[in-house]
């Protein structure tokens, strides 16, 4: 979305809340100060302002607007001008040199119904039961500029659609249109948290000189718009859904084009449908969900040393995931998931299978002031592991310090290996007005 | 200035060119200056730390002014065999001793207080009888027999002028003059040793004997010990530098730099308060290290250089020394004008600012006078340093140096094991407690100590809050209603923690009633008065006609527009007295103040405590602030982050110790300890910041090379701050040997906070060097990775905090009274906003809100909790199902907003504290009732107050199952019987300590249902409370089922569906 574009919805808002009650006015501040130990360097210095409005109509009815506006002086998060050719035209955001962007993350009209609400403009939906997964949490594409490090809800992006939930009988209905097909937003070339790995550069090994990449977007229409309905009810104390999906896939394909005479890798999404189940329970100290996912027919990439295809294969998923009132007050969540595509030729640039375990173990003293947690990620396949800790301390109700170590380590052609050098620790101090 | 040398070497050229003038010049600046010092004054009260126009002390005064209340000297007269007080002999010794201290020159003689000085109230049939407890002439076994009786019968006198067990009397004598108190208490207790017997036990004490006693003996033992502490800190001088010749200097640069501070103090009119004994060790400390310093330069070149002149020498020392010594002045002003900013009590900022401009004179009397004396007095070659004739430091430069080439060259484990120390240290850190009670200065078997604890054990205490009450009007409180608020007031107060007895007019007045309305038969814990529009009156005059007019002259004033309600506490501690004072102050401010009647607290223990709050809340800001200015100020002359931060971290690990070893010691953080960490300070900066510029410079010119520049460097610097650190902590820990545990605190906190930042300095200084120029530079990955695990280890030390962080009416019986308070209505669903405020232990509030829906169907009890209040998280939402039948497991849901979607939860225990508050999940779920198959109940009587009859309930858990669960080991519960609420609960934990207290100070008939809208919990083991305040309280027959539908979490919660505004 242009700045113009922007400037538009602004002016338009701006009256708008004339209409109504501002229920709140606040603007988010933050400064995240990263750096690298093993290249020795500061590798972020992001100031981020995120002002925020709620208008109340009427009881029922209510604008949520919320805005984004990020600069990095230290800019490896994103080198150079931000690249913005994975968003749609009604999401991109707008580019502020190359310091950073300005983008709107929500801004919807919310109409309360009498068993049920109703949602339309950018907004984000969450359908996943378990943390950081992807299996069902499927209707939002991911900012990956700081990989899985950055929070769920930070990292998500909006998207401009309709949202309709409803309770009909004990069945629990949700509709979306999303007509919006932003894709994952990718870290650029040079990029901090650039991605490696073979199964992110359509195949290339680790050290391949990064080849020229276009991305080729459908415009907006009803064929690149997703849709998507989910059903859920309570049986007794368990709860239980299906869902399924359509939509634009938020991972591009690659194929190989000669652009002006040179070999070009150009990024292109197609359809991909998602089938999914859901549980969740309680027993005790421990919750219980589990999700999978069937997605028959999804494009992957495969690689020759000639060519550079497309094929569809069906992929299941599944992930387990465990909350536990641990032991001195401590919550500990552990996630399994499984990934395999079915029938996968040896040319598949990605492992046919992915196994990765999480665990998240946290405590919060003095009365939830101060909260020690830690993070570790595994992948099964080539055992490469992720290790971050944080400690953050709340001061008074407006501002947050939190410093952080994020480790990563194994094959560089794994998952989370390939950032084995990207080590950071980062500080951050952030404060509502 | 000192930057370049030649430019340092040119001042100090003109400096020293004219020596002699130099000298007198300085003599007549400090004669001047300390001058001033005969015209100091002391003020080492208490409430010279309270703002003059502080309301509390406001009233102080008043009380003081109006009742004429002054400070007590107390005499407890026991009998040894522990029979009962009332027998001829003791009552005649009480009128022996009552009239011999009466007769004292200090003690206000109508304010003697005893059983020789009171009467009984009594009568019958109308009349009103005022008897003296001990009646003129010989007494014999029916008169004290008849004494006895009257005074069992007198509820303000039981407890306070004899025990509860009759085994002990008191005598209380108001002094004159709080100033010569210890002289009053030394004649006491002359009187108490010549009366002393066999038969009878006699202890002295009282605030008044205490704090007179305190303050002679603290004089008398400090000027006793201060002299050997400075000949300690001259001898070490000596030792460094083996020359008589090294002293004057030194002794000139110290007497010159406090006395001149002190003198302008004096000068300005600034008061010598108690904390300001700190300012003189400080300004010793400064002088001592400077002198060291510039002497230590001086011999060496000495040494190095035999053949140059004294005054170039001289010179050349002044110029190597004159940076870093300006440098740690600049940083420790810094240090000391941080305090000073940051201080709201006066002698705080007097002692802060006043450090600050000693700190400046030890460094003017430095560079400026000290070189001329070495000049004139040309100190011969030391034998110290022979050795650095042929460059060759030292035995102890060599010493130390090798230290810390072990250090740099050790530096991951030296750094490693700083940071398990420094774990170490901040758990002990925080096991300081802010505290105060003026009895531990002195040791266990002081006698004033004995006796003060003997006092509290016995009676119902010495320490004093008092209420003044203010009615608008002249005779104001000769208004019935005003005077049964009054009633209602001290009913309230004595439901409070600690408080044994408040004694008022109202008390008088309910005798007065009973004697004229022959109402005896009445249980005398309720306050009964007169309901007439001139009851009161006529009561009080009633008494005049049989009793003395001015024996209510303490309760009530002479116009009936003021009266005092006292209330006795049996604790001198402010942690335990301050949930009463603040308790009270709630209710004073919220129930009972209004255009009419206003109450305003008074008393040692509410001067005490807005004494402490203060420190409480200043005193961690200060030392806060102060590091942080000079962290600043350190960067700023070192113009590098990185020698800032390291030379900051030995003064931090100086100030973390002195905590730890408080907190590990039990040493209260009060006002007398509070000056410790500004001593630290200024002890430990220095090392730090010499060390620091000696190995910049080195680095510079050894090209990186850690142990070249170590080797270097150390051994003159680390010599010259080790002989420094020696004469400090040497000479400090002299005061060990004192009987009082105030000033052996002092000098062993002072040694702890000199050893301590040296051995940082040494140790850390040279690691952090040496890893700097190491890791970032040129090691491989898998230190990187280690450094990056070490750093988080680091987080993870450095964030962990480990936090200790729970009646029966006549004719009920114990179950009865719990079925009637689990039977209270509730309605079928409810409605309520909770303005909820959480205060830590150090008064810092945070305050929520919430709209809590709950309903109670067949299958299970719903609750629903959605924040509105902070922004930070509104719309947080909490929902449970409680399913009755317990073969069912129960459900939980939290919605976060910034993740988007509702997430199930585990069931919480029942005892798992509820979203940061003190209340359990069962103290939220339960509308403070107590579930009958969770507990075995007991009767504890009943009692009446405000005229409501309240019973008094007591529970353990019923199977240690259940005890895990709720995670209380009993509760003891006050219930009023109107209301079937309980108004005040106690938890004990599993191991029967002290958990909390849940106090419900408000409760409302809201549609027909008692609802409590005023809630409070105390965690006594945390510190913490939490203040629930309930409003928009609605009953609604039901609620829309969609409200506790874990999807409606998402959907937000609006008007429609509970019946009110969002």
């Amino acid at each position: 979305m242009s700045k113009y574009a922007i400037a538009a919805l602004l002016m338009f808002v701006g009256p708008m809340t004339l209409a109504g009650e501002i229920r709140d006015l606040s603007v988010e501040t933050r400064i995240d100060y990263g750096y690298g130990p093993e290249p020795g360097e500061s590798m972020q210095g992001i100031l981020q302002l995120a002002p925020s409005l709620r208008v109340e109509f009427s009881p029922q009815l209510r604008l949520v607007a919320e805005g984004r506006i990020r600069l990095d002086v230290e800019d490896q998060l994103e080198p150079g001008r931000t690249r913005t050719d994975t968003y749609s035209g009604l999401s991109r955001p707008a580019v502020i040199g190359d310091l950073g962007t300005a983008e709107i993350r929500d801004a919807y009209i919310e109409r309360s119904l009498d068993s049920g609400v109703m949602r339309i403009g950018k907004q984000q939906l969450v359908w996943g039961k378990l943390d950081g997964l992807k299996v069902l949490d499927v209707l939002n594409p991911q900012d990956l500029r700081e990989f899985v490090l950055n929070e769920f809800g930070e990292s998500r992006i909006s998207l401009w659609s309709a949202y309709l939930d409803v309770t009909l009988g004990s069945w629990r209905t949700e509709l979306a249109v999303i007509p919006d097909n932003t894709g994952h937003a990718i870290p650029a070339p040079g990029a901090w948290f650039e991605l490696t790995a073979p199964r992110y550069r359509y195949g290339a090994a680790v050290g391949d000189p990064t080849p020229r990449i276009a991305t080729h977007r459908h415009s907006i229409g009803s064929a690149t718009s997703a849709y998507a309905l989910r059903l859920s009810r309570q049986f007794g104390s368990v709860e239980a859904g299906a869902m399924a999906y359509s939509g634009v896939d938020f991972e591009p394909l690659g194929r190989l084009v000669i652009a002006n005479g040179e070999p070009v890798v150009e990024r292109y999404y197609e359809r991909r449908e998602v089938f999914g189940l859901h549980i969740e329970n309680s027993f005790g100290p421990v919750a219980l969900r589990a999700e999978a996912a069937f997605q028959p027919d999804r494009y992957f990439n495969t690689r020759t040393p000639v060519a550079l295809a497309a094929s569809p294969l069906d992929q299941y998923t599944a992930g387990l995931g465990l909350d536990i009132d641990g032991p001195w007050q401590t919550f500990i969540n552990i996630q399994l998931l499984y990934d395999k595509v079915h029938d996968a030729p040896p040319t598949l640039i990605r492992p046919d299978e992915d196994r990765l375990v999480t665990v998240f173990a946290s405590r919060s003293f003095s009365y939830e002031s101060v909260r020690i947690s830690a993070r570790y990620y595994r992948s099964q396949q080539l055992n490469d592991e992720m290790v971050s800790l944080a400690v953050e301390f709340r001061l008074g109700d407006a501002t947050e310090i939190r410093l952080a170590a994020d480790s990563f380590s194994g094959n560089a052609t794994g998952l989370l290996g390939q950032f084995s050098d990207k080590d950071r620790i980062t500080l951050r101090l952030t404060h509502t007005f | 200035m000192f930057t370049n040398a030649d430019v340092a070497s040119r001042f100090f050229h003109r400096v020293t060119a004219r020596p002699v003038l130099a000298l007198i010049l300085s003599v007549v600046f400090f004669v001047t200056a300390a001058a001033g010092l005969p015209r100091l004054v002391k003020d080492t009260s208490v409430k010279a730390f309270i703002p003059q126009d502080h309301p509390a002390l406001l009233a102080d005064e008043r009380a003081a002014e109006v009742f004429g209340l002054s400070d007590t000297i107390a005499i407890a007269i026991t009998s040894r065999d522990g029979g009962s007080i009332f027998s001829p002999a003791a009552l005649d010794l009480i009128t022996r001793l009552s009239e011999q201290v009466a007769a004292l020159p200090n003690i206000r003689e109508d304010r003697v207080t005893s059983l020789a000085t009171e009467a009984s109230i009594s009568g019958s049939s109308g009349a009103v009888d005022v008897l003296p407890y001990i009646s003129q002439g010989m007494l014999t076994v029916a008169d004290a027999t008849e004494s006895r009786a009257r005074w069992r019968a007198m509820p303000p006198h039981v407890g306070t002028l004899v025990s509860d067990d009759e085994t002990s009397a008191i005598v209380l004598a108001e002094l004159i003059d709080s100033g010569l108190a210890d002289q009053t208490y030394q004649a006491v207790l002359a009187f108490a040793d010549a009366a002393n017997s066999s038969k009878f036990e006699i202890h002295v004490a009282g605030p008044g004997a205490v704090s007179g006693f305190l303050g002679s003996h603290i004089d008398k033992d400090a000027s006793k010990l201060q002299p050997l502490v400075f000949v300690l800190v001259l001898g070490f001088i000596y030792f460094a530098f083996r020359r008589f010749r090294a002293l004057p200097g030194p002794l000139l640069v110290v007497i010159g730099a406090a006395g001149s501070s002190l003198g302008i103090m004096a000068w300005n009119n600034v008061p010598y308060y108690a904390i300001t004994n700190a300012l003189p060790v400080i300004v010793v400390a400064i002088s001592v290290a400077d002198a060291i310093h510039i002497l230590s330069a001086y011999f060496q070149f000495r040494a190095q250089l035999p053949n140059e002149s004294t005054r170039n020498l001289v010179i050349r020392a002044m110029t190597t020394m004159a940076r870093p010594i300006t440098l740690t002045t600049l940083t420790t002003i810094a240090g000391f004008v941080g305090i000073g900013a940051a201080s709201i009590m006066p002698p705080i900022t007097a002692f802060a600012w006043y450090a600050a401009l000693g700190v400046a004179l030890a460094w003017a009397f430095s560079i400026l006078t000290l070189p001329n004396v070495l000049v004139l007095l040309r100190p011969g070659p030391s034998p110290a340093f022979e050795s650095w004739g042929n460059n060759a430091p030292s035995g102890v430069g060599r010493i130390l140096a090798r230290i810390g080439a072990f250090s740099a060259a050790n530096y991951a484990t030296v750094l490693v094991v700083f940071a398990a120390v420094s774990a170490f240290a901040v758990y002990g850190a925080l096991q300081l407690r802010v505290d105060r009670s003026q009895v531990d200065n002195f040791s266990a078997d002081e006698p004033i100590r004995i006796a003060d604890e003997t006092i509290n054990d016995r009676f119902a205490g010495t320490a004093f809050l008092d209420i003044i009450i203010e009615s608008e009007l002249p005779e104001g409180l000769l208004d019935h209603k005003q005077m049964q608020r009054i009633a209602y007031l001290q009913e309230f107060f004595e439901s409070l923690p600690h408080v044994q007895k408040a004694i008022g007019i109202t008390d008088y007045l309910d005798l007065l009633h009973r004697a004229i309305e022959d109402d005896s038969k009445m249980p005398l814990e309720r306050r009964r008065l007169p309901t007439t529009e001139d009851g009161i009156a006529q009561y009080l005059l009633v008494y005049e006609m049989s009793g003395d007019p001015t024996d209510f002259e303490e309760e009530i004033d002479y116009d009936y527009q003021t009266a005092l309600v006292r209330g006795i506490l049996n604790t001198h501690y402010f942690s335990e007295s301050r949930e009463t004072v603040e308790a009270l102050q709630t209710y004073v401010d919220e129930v009972f103040n209004d255009d009419t009647l206003t109450a305003t607290l008074a008393g040692d223990v509410a001067v005490g405590y807005h004494w402490m709050s203060r420190l409480e809340q200043s005193h961690f800001v200060g030392v806060s602030l102060s590091l942080v200015l000079v962290l600043l100020t350190s960067i700023l002359v070192f113009r590098s982050i990185t020698a800032g931060v390291i030379a900051v971290v030995p003064v931090t690990f100086a100030v973390l110790t002195l905590y730890a070893v408080m907190g590990y010691a039990g040493i209260y953080l009060e006002p007398a300890t509070s000056m410790f960490a500004a001593i630290a300070l200024g002890v430990g900066v220095d090392f730090g910041i010499h060390l620091v510029e000696r190995l910049r410079e080195a680095y510079a010119t050894h090209a990186d090379d850690t142990a070249a520049a170590v080797d270097r460097v150390l051994p003159p610097t680390a010599r010259a701050c080790f002989f420094n650190s020696a004469a400090l902590g040497c000479g400090f820990a002299v005061l060990f040997v004192s009987e009082l545990p105030t000033l052996q605190r002092f000098g062993g906190l002072v040694a702890v906070a000199a050893v301590s930042s040296y051995v940082a300095a040494l140790v850390i200084v040279p690691a952090f060097f040496a890893a700097e120029s190491a890791i970032w530079h040129k090691v491989a990955e898998p230190s990187r990775k280690l450094l990056t695990y070490s750093v988080a280890l680091l987080v993870l030390i450095g964030g962990s905090m480990l936090v200790a962080s729970s009646t029966y009416a006549s004719g009920f019986s114990a179950e009865e009274i719990a079925r009637a308070v689990a039977d209270r209505p509730e309605g079928q669903a409810t409605r309520r906003v909770i303005d909820m405020t959480l205060t830590n232990k150090r008064g810092h509030s945070k305050q929520r809100r919430a709209l809590v829906i709950k309903e109670n169907r067949d299958l299970a009890r719903y609750t629903r909790i959605t924040y509105t209040e902070p922004k930070a998280i509104r719309d947080t939402a909490f929902l449970s199902h409680d399913y009755h039948n317990p073969s069912v497991s129960d459900s939980g849901w939290f919605y976060i907003p910034a993740q988007r979607k509702v997430r199930r939860v585990p069931a919480s225990d029942r005892g798992d504290y509820f979203l940061g508050t003190d209340f359990t999940y069962e103290d939220i779920q339960s509308e403070l009732k107590f579930d009958l198959k969770d507990y075995d109940f007991v009767y504890d009587g009943t009692s009446s107050a405000a005229g409501m009859t309240r019973h008094h309930l007591s529970g353990t858990p019923s199977s240690e199952r259940v005890a895990r669960q709720i995670g209380y080991g009993a509760f003891t519960a006050i219930v009023d019987e109107s209301t079937w609420m309980p108004i005040k609960v106690e938890f004990l934990d599993r191991r029967q300590q002290p958990l909390k207290t849940i106090y419900v100070s408000k409760v409302e008939n809201v549609e027909g249902i008692w609802t409590a809208t005023d809630v409070q919990a105390v965690n006594h083991q945390t510190g913490h409370k939490t203040h629930f305040r309930f409003r928009e309280i609605s009953y609604p027959a039901d609620l829309a089922d969609q409200l506790f539908d874990p999807a409606a979490l998402m959907r937000g919660i609006s008007a429609a569906g509970t019946g009110a505004a969002r």
